[in-house]
């Protein structure tokens, strides 16, 4: 089954939602279809080693499970990867906890990288990711965040808690460090 | 490499390589680094780090929407036993911590979870106090309390346990309709009746003739065989 086929391009995610609300379960898929991608992209460039999908997947079971406090004010995309940027937290919060590794608000964060490294096949590519590993977890934010995802400013200061300003700083101090690193 | 003095097309970047400006913006973008070394070297790595994310691992969408919550026309979510009955693939998610945490991490369920608790342990605590209660046993309505509800008239030797009676009471009561033709006989039940009016009720049955002096003797099941069905009216 092809979980897009009865959907329409124009259907946006809020017309999505409420069919799903009004009980076509498979509303919910192409949601899925839609964001789970850009989840899985944000959740490697974070540093996420293991269990992606799993990752991924609690985002849309948390999110689904509290469908009715999204009024709408921010893209559903916005939305989800704020619920799994905390997640994410969460995650980095108990494995610290069980293990003593390297928090998200640490310094040395270049072993969250390994697992992705092995799979970027171009030597440029694994050189801006290495790159981008000396980033600040709030520089490595924004910037993938602002890149990779390609949301406005005030979407990611709205992920991130901050402003807009904040985040335009942070993205511009991301991207001089990466080609400061780059050109060495 | 000359530094870039327009801090808005550079801003505007990253919406240039994800298509995200209208046409005219576009076009003034790239115009902009055809004549812009810097701005042309910083789009090359913008594409450099969007093609190197791409390489994340494709995600089994059907699995995931499997683990969602069931929408309701009630309002309530349900979570799936089972998957999405159209894609099987949703069913074979396998029960894992990560699920159980999911499922106790949904308030519906935990409000369900206490709302079962609480009533369970009333109904318990209401059963146990008629079970405790003394005068609760007597005045049960099923066939072991059958005879205390209403006692024959008729005098039955072989049923010694249905006396017969000819019953009259000095303590009226709304219940208890006593009638020195037909006998004591009384509707209702005997938890509404007074100590008092159970001590005269049970003084005037023992005055009654047709009773037995003394208690019974244990009947063999045989002789009993009005009263076999264990029900005495």
């Amino acid at each position: 089954m092809n979980p897009g086929s009865q959907w329409s391009v124009e259907d946006t995610d809020e017309v999505l939602i409420e069919r799903w609300k009004a009980g076509e379960s498979r509303a919910a898929t192409e949601i899925v279809r839609r964001h789970a991608d850009a989840l899985a992209r944000f959740a490697s460039s974070a540093g996420e080693r293991e269990e992606i999908e799993e990752l991924v997947q609690d985002t849309f079971v948390r999110a689904f499970s509290s469908l009715d406090s999204f009024r709408g004010e921010s893209s559903l995309r916005t939305w989800l990867f704020t619920i799994e940027r905390r997640l994410m937290l969460d995650r980095r919060r108990a494995e610290k906890r069980e293990r003593n590794v390297i928090s998200l608000d640490g310094l040395d964060t270049a072993t969250d990288y390994d697992a992705l490294d092995k799979v970027v096949a171009s030597e440029t590519a694994r050189r801006v990711r290495r790159a981008m590993k000396s980033l600040s977890p709030m520089q490595r934010d924004v910037f993938t965040m602002r890149v990779e995802q390609g949301l406005a400013y005030k979407e990611i200061a709205t992920i991130l808690g901050t402003t807009e300003g904040a985040a335009r700083v942070h993205y511009h101090n991301a991207i001089g460090a990466v080609k400061e690193l780059l050109n060495e | 490499m000359n530094k870039c003095v327009s801090a808005e097309m550079r801003d505007a970047l990253p919406d240039f390589v994800h298509g995200k400006l209208d046409a005219t913006r576009m076009a003034d973008v790239r115009a902009h680094i055809a004549n812009c070394a810097e701005c042309a070297a910083e789009v090359e790595l913008l594409n450099h780090v969007i093609s190197s994310a791409a390489l994340t691992p494709a995600m089994d969408v059907a699995r995931i929407a499997g683990a969602l919550p069931l929408p309701t026309r009630h309002g309530f979510l349900l979570h799936r036993g089972s998957g999405i009955a159209a894609e099987p693939d949703a069913r074979s998610i396998a029960p894992n911590s990560s699920t159980r945490h999911r499922t106790w991490a949904n308030p519906f369920v935990r409000i369900a979870a206490v709302a079962a608790i609480v009533t369970a342990g009333g109904l318990s605590l209401l059963v146990g106090r008629d079970v405790l209660r003394p005068e609760a046993q007597v005045g049960q309505t099923g066939p072991a309390a059958a005879p205390v509800v209403a006692v024959a008239p008729t005098p039955a030797p072989a049923a010694p346990i249905e006396p017969p009676v000819a019953p009259k009471t000095s303590s009226p009561s709304p219940k208890v309709v006593a009638s020195a033709a037909t006998g004591l006989s009384f509707a209702g039940d005997l938890q509404e009746l007074s100590d008092d009016h159970l001590e005269t009720l049970l003084g005037e049955i023992e005055q009654m003739d047709a009773l037995p002096q003394a208690e019974p003797e244990a009947m063999e099941p045989s002789v009993a065989g009005s009263g076999g069905d264990g029900s005495n009216r």
